[in-house]
């Protein structure tokens, strides 16, 4: 059960990464590669808030989330807004992205930070299996924000605004919907959440910027497994390459877990590439 | 100007081999240690970025695992010397081959999916490396690294380290002169045709897969040879040296110098290498370098620095003259050749979409030495009628043959090349090629000159290249675009790219000539001159298909109209036929069925249209 | 005279520098149905999105309640009371006949309970769409999704209404239906813009018609002054109608 555990609550980082790729890909259909790196600076500020400032939980949690929603703000002026082709725009996000790596490097260098966990770090027995809080805090921070998104965009005005946007932006336009507005809304909106999930991630992971870039490869798995759009499909695809991993890693050492979540990744886009509940094919060149 | 335009007459290859001398006099000159090896690393990574200016910049695939092929190249060097094969020249071919495997199996899947999954595919390898390097460590050291490696030789002879300099530069220059003579040939048109369209490369008969495979695979093999070179030079590997900074490295040094570049990467390669060996206060700076370069790049250098250059040339070039910039479509009176046109027989033919029925036993037959219009109302069908004719779509029931021939199993691109020829609603033109590239592209798949002799500039490649400015210079007269060959052909406005659009199709010599709504934007003048390039190809022989909506247009030129409405054939017959119809005219307006009492004045009875 | 609510004169529009629509001219009063007839290509759906803000203006004059409409984005002239329904019944298929009708009321502004409230009147209008309101619109009929398409443009409180081929694909006792409702609303005193392909359909609740080709006009007259319905036909066609634009009757107001 241990090994369920860590693959799952694994899953829950990429299944975070993925849900960050899908709400701006519902609301501009654009991919933002700077995703994981974003939410790497949220565990990087809750470092710096918790171990260099000693701040409490509330105040760092505010924070990161401030500090990432107003990167992301910035990203989508100056990396996604002026660039019309969604390739270049991979380009741009991915720029923006290692530039927030080389800073983060910068300020806090390149050796792992350890950075607390607020309800506590000591092991939990559940079910037979050994857990640590911040995992079961991940997994239900995950579980519970797509459930929330889900809600949202049934039941407030700008959530069916979105959806409808990612449908028919001209006849979304024409309902009186700031199209523009909304995208970037969307963008922030995804920052700000992003810190929260950089504050939980951080116990789990480790603040380390080289990870960045193996997060943001793996979330896109998990994106390709669950569908281009699904937000549950993003939540199944994350869980699948986490326990995808752990196991391989378990049964067969560690050089091969990369390794096999590229093949699932294979895998998933010859076999189907629209994903698990996608509905939309990623379009093609 | 004068000095400017005399320059200019000057061949275009006088540039690239000073260029080339300038390079290989290098290591004669006694420089000190930091700056031959700066030059080495640079030339190292600048082959690798050419990779990703052919995959990136040229044929518009975001392929961008570069580093993944590095590292394989740079390893079977590694493992060959290990082993006691210490030949450069050995590791060099072995390298190439390792990474063009690599390149290609990892391209296989970028056949098929869009630029994300290719992009996020191909990045994946990067992080692959460590963990496959990790694998094979009793080999490959781990991540400890790779030595052990033996003195590098060539031919059995051993290099010292000046001999090795040269050897970097000598296989640096001979892979910039592969890529140049590949790139600045009708096969670095083909790959801009490609990135521009697909479906465009298909209608000129390009096979997309192929011509995407083997845009991997020159890719890729750069990278390899670096690899080799990289190996020699330091006689050790370690597997970070292929990591995320080098690739996002090599990705800012292609935005940066220009990715649909040949001199770009070494541009680029070198003000990333600079930024790179500097001390470690700066050194840690150079992801945020990489980063912003990405993003400048992106957002405002369009081309990087050799677009810079280009746009400097061309201004250069219409001050002293040599280039005519616009100028309207001049009226001519050229003779036509004879073309062999075909029928182009459709018959019974049906398409349904789900459940809408957009094509319901339509037949029509269209004669060489004709023009055939094709007219209705939306949603009639003649959209959906053209592209399956062109292949884009399989018909459900019903033949379709050319001359004879049955076509409807038939890809796109193999119609094409039957001597199907379109032009497109919205024209597809590539940026960055003069208007005579544009038609010389039209005869890609007509006459056959490939990648090597291309690279070796062959006898058969200059005949070959002859034939292709002859002609395309003898259509362009045709159409009156004569004096704008070597106009940007992006930049014309939309009566003359249209007009560009029919040279293209014109010059594969088609047995049918599409048209696709080829008057919609066009002002009066236009449409005249239009209309007597189509009689004149007509008069030639050609089977000419001409879908459109400008009624005058289509009455005063077809020979024979075919009316479709809802899915079906509504009629057929000339002009004059098809004007005095009352079946048509109902079809167009929605108006009441024949039979119905029909009253004149302003009470009228309800419309029964049904329109698919 | 009341002055038109939407005047429009010169209009040279297209789709990026493309130019499809060259020179256009006429007016939509309140409480009247001005028609756009013409063969499909003559410009009559380019016009409208010019109207809407979708196109550019490439050249003439968008007068809207007697402001310029220059430089109004496309999602702010919703909310000054122009709504635009497209052909092609392009509803939100993934989402709710209710979701759709509450988006149509994004531009009031107002929560969604409150907008809930307003769906009424168009449940009022069109009772169907009451009974299937949690289906999914995708599912719907081509009639019924008309329906939520109008109903959507209706959400918004429009002062002008612009309808593009409402009949489109729809069998005739449905285009009847339609037909009826757009007479309705026209009592309603809404202003309503009809561009129709089917020239018996829209004569019957028009007041005004302008007709396209080719990106010009080439007649331009009340419905009372036209004697001769298959003359009118004719100028749809392609045929007929002089250099300047006018036949007979002069465009004047009510």
């Amino acid at each position: 059960m241990t090994l369920v555990y860590a693959g799952l609550s694994l899953g829950a980082v990429y299944a975070l990464v993925a849900i960050g790729y899908n709400i701006v890909y519902i609301a501009s259909h654009s991919f933002n590669f700077a995703q994981a790196q974003l939410m790497m600076i949220g565990a990087f500020v809750a470092y710096a808030g918790f171990v260099t400032l000693g701040l409490p939980a509330v105040i760092v949690i505010a924070m990161a989330m401030a500090a990432v929603m107003l990167l992301s703000a910035v990203e989508e002026r100056i990396a996604v807004r002026p660039v019309a082709d969604h390739q270049t725009q991979l380009i741009t996000t991915l720029g923006f992205g290692t530039v927030l790596t080389g800073v983060a490097q910068l300020i806090w260098g390149t050796q792992p930070l350890q950075v607390p966990f607020p309800l506590g770090s000591k092991v939990l027995t559940i079910l037979g299996g050994r857990v640590f809080p911040v995992e079961v805090a991940l997994v239900l921070f995950a579980v519970l924000l797509v459930v929330a998104i889900n809600l949202y965009t049934r039941r407030r005005m700008n959530g069916l605004a979105v959806i409808a946007m990612s449908q028919d932006e001209e006849a979304a336009t024409l309902r009186g919907i700031n199209v523009r507005k909304l995208a970037f809304a969307a963008f922030a909106v995804t920052g700000l959440l992003s810190g929260l999930m950089g504050v939980l991630i951080g116990p789990k992971t480790y603040a380390v910027t080289t990870l960045g870039a193996a997060l943001a490869l793996k979330g896109f798995v998990a994106l390709a497994i669950g569908g281009f759009g699904s937000m549950y499909g993003g939540l199944i695809g994350g869980f699948v390459v986490g326990l995808v991993e752990q196991y391989v890693t378990r049964y067969f050492g560690s050089e091969f877990s990369t390794l096999s979540v590229f093949v699932v990744l294979l895998l998933v886009l010859l076999i189907r590439p629209t994903g698990l509940f996608g509905r939309v094919q990623e379009r093609m060149v | 100007m004068k000095f400017w335009a005399a320059v200019r007459k000057a061949p275009s290859w006088t540039f690239p081999l000073v260029l080339a001398a300038v390079f290989l006099a290098l290591p004669l000159f006694p420089l000190d240690y930091t700056t031959s090896r700066y030059i080495q690393l640079s030339l190292i990574l600048a082959m690798v970025v050419s990779g990703l200016n052919l995959s990136l910049g040229y044929s518009g695939q975001l392929a961008i695992g570069q580093a993944a092929m590095y590292a394989a190249g740079a390893y079977t060097a590694g493992l060959l010397s290990k082993a006691g094969y210490t030949d450069v020249a050995l590791h060099i071919v072995a390298a190439g081959l390792a990474a063009l495997v690599v390149g290609i199996l990892t391209g296989i899947p970028g056949l098929r999916l869009g630029s994300w999954s290719l992009a996020m595919t191909s990045f994946f390898l990067v992080l692959l490396v460590p963990d496959v390097v990790d694998i094979f460590e009793e080999h490959t050291g781990g991540h400890l690294g790779l030595s052990g490696m033996g003195r590098p030789t060539i031919f059995g002879y051993p290099l010292t380290p000046t001999d090795m300099f040269l050897a970097i530069v000598v296989v640096a220059v001979a892979w910039f002169a592969i890529f140049r003579n590949i790139v600045a040939s009708r096969h670095g048109v083909a790959f801009q045709v490609l990135k521009q369209s697909p479906v465009l490369a298909s209608s000129l008969g390009m096979s997309v897969y192929r011509t995407k495979l083997a845009g991997y695979a020159i890719g890729s093999i750069p990278a390899g040879l670096a690899g080799a070179l990289l190996a020699n030079l330091d006689l050790y590997l370690s597997p970070e040296t292929f990591g995320f900074h080098l690739a996002t490295g090599a990705l800012a040094a292609s935005i940066l110098g220009g990715s649909v570049s040949v001199y770009g990467a070494l541009f680029g390669a070198a003000i990333v290498q600079f930024s790179n060996d500097q001390s470690t206060v700066f050194a840690e700076y150079n992801l945020v370098f990489y980063g912003a370069f990405l993003l400048i790049g992106g957002v405002l250098l369009r081309g990087g620095v050799a677009g810079l250059m280009r746009t400097v040339i061309r201004r250069l070039d219409r001050a002293a003259g040599i280039v005519a910039d616009h100028g309207p479509l001049e009226s001519t009176t050229v003779e036509m050749p004879r073309i062999d046109g075909a029928v182009l027989e459709v018959s019974n033919v049906a398409k349904a979409f789900g459940g809408n029925q957009a094509l319901r036993d339509v037949s029509l037959r269209a004669e060489p030495g004709q023009v055939t219009a094709l007219i209705g109302p939306n949603g009639s069908g003649k959209t959906t009628l053209l592209n399956l004719v062109c292949g884009f779509y399989r018909r459900d029931a019903g033949t379709i043959t050319l001359g004879g021939v049955e076509i409807g199993h038939a890809t796109p691109d193999r119609i094409a090349r039957l001597g199907v020829a379109r032009t497109f609603q919205t024209p597809l033109i590539p940026p960055g090629i003069t208007v005579r590239d544009v038609v010389m592209s039209g005869r890609y798949t007509l006459d056959r000159a490939g990648y090597f002799s291309a690279i070796l500039r062959t006898p058969r490649f200059h005949a070959v290249r002859r034939r292709d400015r002859a002609r395309a210079d003898e259509v362009l007269r045709l159409v009156g675009l004569a004096h704008l060959a070597d106009s940007e052909a992006s930049a014309l406005p939309l009566g003359q790219r249209r007009m560009l659009e029919v040279a293209r199709a014109l010059v594969r010599e088609p047995k049918v000539l599409l048209l696709d709504e080829v008057a919609s934007g066009l002002d009066e003048a236009e449409v005249q001159t239009l209309a007597a390039v189509i009689r004149q190809i007509r008069d030639a022989g050609c089977t000419v298909i001409l879908v459109e909506h400008n009624f005058g247009l289509v009455l005063s030129q077809a020979d024979r109209i075919v009316v479709l409405a809802r899915g079906s054939v509504l009629a057929e017959g000339t002009p004059a036929e098809i004007e005095s119809n009352p079946q048509v005219r109902d079809e167009y307006l929605g108006v009441a069925e024949q039979g119905a009492a029909r009253p004149s004045g302003a009470s009228v009875t309800v419309a029964e249209g049904e329109r698919a | 005279m009341t002055s038109p609510l939407l005047d429009v004169a010169g209009l040279a529009t297209g789709y990026g520098d493309l130019r499809v629509v060259w020179d256009v001219s006429f007016q939509v009063w309140p409480g009247r149905v001005t028609a756009l007839l013409g063969r499909n290509g003559s410009g009559k759906t380019t016009t409208l999105r010019a109207v809407a803000g979708l196109n550019p203006l490439h050249a003439g004059r968008l007068t809207y309640d007697g402001r310029s409409l220059a430089g109004v984005p496309a999602h702010r002239r919703v909310r000054a009371g122009i709504s635009y329904v497209q052909e092609g019944k392009r509803v939100f298929r993934q989402q709710t006949v209710e979701e759709n009708l509450l988006l149509g009321g994004y531009s009031l502004g107002l929560r969604r309970s409150a907008l809930e409230a307003e769906c009424q009147r168009i449940y009022d209008l069109f009772p169907v769409l009451y009974e299937r309101r949690k289906h999914l619109a995708g599912a719907l009929s081509g009639g019924q999704q008309q329906m939520v398409a109008i109903g959507q443009a209706l959400m918004a409180r429009p002062k002008l209404l612009m309808l593009d081929e409402p009949s489109g694909g729809l069998a005739p006792a449905i285009v009847a239906e339609v037909m009826a409702r757009v007479a309705t609303l026209k009592e309603s005193g809404l202003a309503i813009l009809l561009v129709e392909q089917a020239v018996e359909a829209a004569v019957e609740v028009a007041d005004y018609v302008t007709v396209l080709d080719i990106g010009r006009v080439t007649l331009s007259s009340a419905v009372a002054d036209i004697q001769d319905l298959e003359y009118l036909k004719d100028v749809c066609m392609g045929r007929g109608g002089d250099e300047s634009g006018r036949v007979t009757g002069a465009t004047k107001g009510p």
